[in-house]
């Protein structure tokens, strides 16, 4: 018992990695995916990726994962550049992925060395799943399936995880549910996070700066300053999440004339047609 | 006051009235009889199935003992079944029946074995595929049946002949089925396992394996079905021992009632090598809802 605690106290003192990507572009044939991406992440950094459906946001988290190669430019983690798949960094799919054939405790245990079961049930316990240990994941509902992976990825005490749209599929309640549970653990354990999503609220409620990717360009950087638990109801959330959700439907928005220097910087020329 | 007084005798009376009214009025225990009900229903939904066979049984045996039906074509069931036990109590019948299921096991053995090796290799690995399976293919197209001259050329009619005979034929479901089995294993869950640090042979032992496995035992079943028919095939063709040796050996005395017994016992093989099959399916895929008994 002594010595959980304590290695709960280190993994909370861990803290996550950096990571810089420099004009990294993916192609596939003629297609350009992503266009020389410039991005900056500090250690235990909460970063969302927003963007329409194609816009390149999974294929850079996939660079990321080092799932694929760069066609251009590089990509580093904590200075060191990625080549592929890492060791300490953890993935969340849209799908859960689980194994269906593995009980759910031992789904946990992937990858685990035998000798640290007892680190797959007390991570099961933190998504609030211990007494579903061994059921079979067939059995379990959608939410509960994300959490299983989610205490999956968790078990390996990662610094840096990936999460390419893992709530998408999940009905709103169990949405607001997870993004909570997420963001406690990220808390706790203080590692880097990169979301991957098309849910602007999403990308609110849980990240320190939002990213957005338009036609494989990254078009707005924007920092959430909102104080920990957010709640959806305040103003200023909603403002936010207006002013974003209109940037990515390309809406004109009521803001944009009030403060255009930060946006006209970002937004790249085909967004300001009618602005010019 | 008075609220809180109410509200105390309130429960008392509906006390009263539950133990002087309902309490003793419970003599068809409706509960039991709920209970009842579905497990009824549940035996007769078991029965239901077994009445036309019972059915034609009943008219098969009217028609032998009042004489519409020759004993030459088909004796009553009753004399079938008193064959059956003679042939059991002399011992004979299990000498017949250990020699045909041993062959039918070695056949098995080594053509599933071969083909469930194969078909993991031309899964796995893409130069296996690109230099056997067509090959194999090809060779799929011949009916194994349409081999029992030039098996017989090769090897006589011994033994031999027999297992060689099975061995192809039970070779190409599980090949193919274990082949497509671990082609069609979700390409997310392999890539999953290996951004979590699995190395290759856990890869295949906790991944590939065990997402084959339905196809691998529709196979077996297919190759069970197949294995059968074969060795009736074979033991026809020329047997010193096994079933087909003995209907064969009844044909010639005109003994109708002993063929009967054989076809019987061939059909009681093949059941209980389904149930097997089936038995395995229920244990290894115990995680799919398709296979789990319904709650």
């Amino acid at each position: 018992m002594n010595t959980m605690s304590q290695s709960n106290e280190t993994s909370a003192k861990k803290r996550g990695v950096s990571l810089t990507a420099k004009g990294l572009s993916k192609r596939y044939g003629a297609r350009t995916v992503l266009d020389r991406a410039q991005l900056d992440i500090q250690p235990g950094e909460f970063v969302a990726i927003v963007g329409r459906s194609g816009c390149g946001k999974s294929t850079l988290l996939r660079l990321v994962a080092g799932l694929e190669s760069a066609s251009a430019g590089n990509l580093q983690i904590d200075q060191r550049e990625v080549t592929g798949l890492r060791e300490n960094t953890r993935i969340m799919f849209q799908d859960a992925r689980l194994l269906p054939w593995k009980r759910v405790i031992d789904n946990v245990a992937l990858g685990l060395p035998a000798s640290d079961h007892a680190a797959a049930s007390q991570v099961l316990a933190q998504v609030g799943l211990a007494d579903r240990g061994m059921e079979w994941p067939a059995r379990l509902s959608g939410g509960q399936r994300q959490r299983v992976a989610l205490a999956r990825a968790l078990v390996h005490q990662p610094d840096l995880l990936l999460l390419d749209e893992p709530l998408g599929a999940l009905d709103a309640l169990t949405r607001i549910e997870m993004h909570s549970l997420i963001e406690n653990l990220w808390l706790r354990n203080g590692f880097t996070a990169l979301l991957v999503t098309h849910d602007v609220q999403e990308a609110v409620a849980l990240a320190d700066r939002v990213v957005l990717i338009e036609d494989g360009v990254i078009a707005l950087d924007l920092r959430i300053d909102l104080p920990r638990p957010r709640h959806r109801g305040d103003p200023r959330f909603a403002a936010l999440e207006e002013r974003l959700l209109d940037r990515v439907l390309q809406r004109p928005s009521k803001e944009e004339p009030q403060d255009p220097p930060t946006d006209w910087l970002a937004t790249p020329a085909h967004g300001l047609r009618w602005a010019i | 006051m008075t609220q809180t007084a109410r509200d105390l005798s309130a429960p008392g009376a509906l006390d009263t009235v539950a133990v002087s009214g309902f309490g003793p009025v419970y003599p068809m225990d409706p509960e039991h009889l709920q209970r009842l009900l579905p497990f009824l229903r549940g035996v007769g939904n078991n029965l239901i199935p077994w009445i036309v066979p019972l059915l034609l049984i009943a008219v098969w045996q009217f028609s032998s003992s009042s004489g519409w039906l020759s004993s030459r074509v088909l004796p009553a069931p009753t004399d079938v079944a008193r064959a059956f036990w003679t042939l059991a109590a002399s011992g004979e019948l299990w000498v017949h029946v250990k020699v045909s299921a041993a062959r039918a096991l070695s056949g098995l053995a080594i053509g599933g074995g071969l083909g469930l090796l194969l078909g993991l290799l031309t899964g796995s690995v893409r130069l296996a595929e690109t230099l056997l399976d067509s090959s194999i293919q090809m060779v799929r197209n011949i009916p194994a049946l349409a081999l029992i001259p030039l098996v017989i050329l090769w090897f006589g009619i011994d033994e031999s002949a027999k297992l060689f005979l099975i061995a192809v034929s039970v070779f190409f479901p599980i090949y193919l089925n274990t082949f497509h089995g671990i082609r069609n294993v979700d390409p997310g869950l392999i890539e999953m396992a290996r951004t979590y640090g699995l190395n290759r042979w856990h890869l295949y032992t906790q991944v590939i394996l065990p997402g084959a496995l339905s196809s691998i035992l529709v196979g077996l079943r297919f190759s069970l079905g197949l294995m059968w028919v074969i060795l009736i095939v074979a033991e026809t063709i020329s047997a010193q021992a096994g079933i087909g040796y003995l209907t064969m050996n009844a044909r010639e005395f005109l003994q109708t009632d002993i063929v009967l017994v054989g076809i019987l016992l061939y059909a009681i093989l093949g059941k209980l090598a389904d149930l097997f099959a089936r038995g395995l399916e229920q244990y290894w895929l115990r995680w799919h809802p398709g296979y789990q008994k319904a709650h």
